[in-house]
């Protein structure tokens, strides 16, 4: 369970410098070298996000009820070792994960109004596909989000819900980005204030 | 004088209106609808009930008739989608000013990401670079033209039935996504006037000035942006 206050304070839970961080993404890098070696150059990234996902996933033994965890983040290494945790360790770890093979991230972190018992944090993953490469990602763009990166180039980014990665990339894809639809599109979350995007690197 | 102020800004401050419930009245001819963040495209029939994160397309020979309650328990409006169109049901709706104002300045400050410009973390990467260059092997393909002109289509029927403000959003998703469409006069004229209609009035202007710049332009085409250059600039004054 995250607020807006807390979104910004689990980023520096992100390690993606840690060695088990690094060592997990590597070998998983290494393991599928031969079928990123055919993926077209400039969906690289988005294929290095779905084999580390699902190599994760595939190992992940938990993934517990927000609500019954306390205030507690587990750090990347710890969630690896552990292969579980809640909402915010998943998020913190697939992070780490992710920003360790130079893909940029960023918290989505959603307080609903009436109801702030229910706030949520997933993420969303810079592709670095070009927005009118889009639908080399998908055919349905609500799927992605287009936006601006560090650099300032607007390219792709997909949305991650992270507790329920233990079903795949794609599931994780799916619910991350009818949760950012619906809470960005047709909510105005961020408009109203309710949604906060905290740019990790 | 005073009242009609008052009635203006109390308008302008009222939270954007959704359509509480959409219902298909008619449907003739090629008329799918695809479901949230879903990739497949169903057959649509009257009577059904679309929700807001459903998109309605129709083909060729496809027309259909949308009956949209914006209020609860108020007159429901009817929306006539012509053949050739993608209508975003999230679409249908009004955003007050202030609500478009941010979303547009949203999308131009994303990037900033200002709390954090002085405290960056160091990203280290662990790919390994090797081999041929796949860029050259596996050129990148556009998306398909035709579908952002289907877009855009929605986007004059968004214009026509008076929702501005997502006019203005979804041309702008649309340049974004197709380039070369967003370098047609029509279309950028479409979102100039839209900004014109939703009260953005220096966005219009600006707008206006930047496809008074197009090449290429036909005389009626330049009397038409000057047109509305001289309109706009006269009620600056």
């Amino acid at each position: 369970m995250a607020t807006a206050r807390v979104s910004k304070s689990l980023r520096y839970f992100v390690t993606p410098d840690d060695p088990a961080v690094l060592r997990y993404s590597r070998d998983v890098l290494l393991e599928h070298r031969d079928s990123l070696a055919n993926v077209p150059a400039f969906l690289e990234r988005f294929a290095k996000a779905r084999v580390l996902i699902n190599s994760f996933a595939g190992k992940l033994l938990y993934v517990s009820d927000p609500k019954l965890s306390a205030d507690f983040v587990q750090y990347p290494s710890e969630t690896l070792q552990l292969r579980g945790g809640d909402c915010d360790d998943m998020t913190v770890c697939f992070t780490s994960l992710l920003s360790s093979i130079g893909l940029s991230t960023a918290f989505v972190d959603v307080v609903p109004p009436d109801h702030p018992d229910k706030s949520h944090i997933y993420l969303l993953c810079d592709t670095g596909v070009e927005p009118r490469y889009g639908t080399s990602i998908a055919g349905n763009p609500k799927r992605y989000v287009v936006r601006r990166n560090a650099a300032g180039v607007e390219t792709v980014w997909i949305p991650l819900e992270t507790t329920v990665a233990a079903r795949g990339f794609d599931e994780a894809w799916t619910n991350g980005a009818q949760e950012y639809f619906d809470d960005v599109e047709v909510g105005l979350g961020l408009v109203k204030g309710w949604v906060h995007i905290v740019d990790v690197n | 004088m005073v009242k009609v102020s008052m009635l203006v800004l109390m308008l302008m401050l009222q939270p954007a209106v959704r359509a509480e419930g959409i219902t298909v009245q008619k449907s003739e001819g090629d008329v799918k609808v695809r479901q949230g963040v879903t990739e497949v495209w169903n057959t649509v029939v009257a009577g059904d009930v679309l929700r807001p994160h459903d998109t309605m397309r129709t083909g060729p020979d496809g027309s259909a008739v949308l009956l949209v309650h914006l209020n609860a328990g108020g007159a429901a409006k009817r929306i006539t989608l012509p053949a050739q169109v993608i209508v975003d049901m999230s679409d249908i709706r009004n955003l007050t000013q202030e609500e478009l104002m941010l979303k547009i300045t949203m999308e131009k400050v994303r990037a900033s990401s200002s709390e954090w410009k002085n405290d960056e973390l160091h990203i280290p990467n662990a790919a390994v670079v090797h081999g041929e260059d796949r860029a050259v092997r596996d050129p990148a393909t556009e998306n398909d033209r035709q579908v952002g002109q289907l877009l855009l289509n929605g986007a004059r029927v968004l214009f026509d039935n008076g929702f501005y403000a997502t006019t203005v959003l979804r041309s702008m998703e649309v340049f974004r996504m197709y380039p070369v469409l967003g370098a047609m006069f029509d279309h950028r004229l479409l979102l100039a006037q839209a900004m014109e209609r939703a009260n953005l009035r220096g966005e219009a202007l600006a707008e206006y000035s930047s496809l008074s710049r197009m090449e290429g332009l036909t005389s009626s085409q330049q009397q038409v942006v000057q047109g509305r250059m001289d309109v706009l600039r006269a009620e600056r004054h």
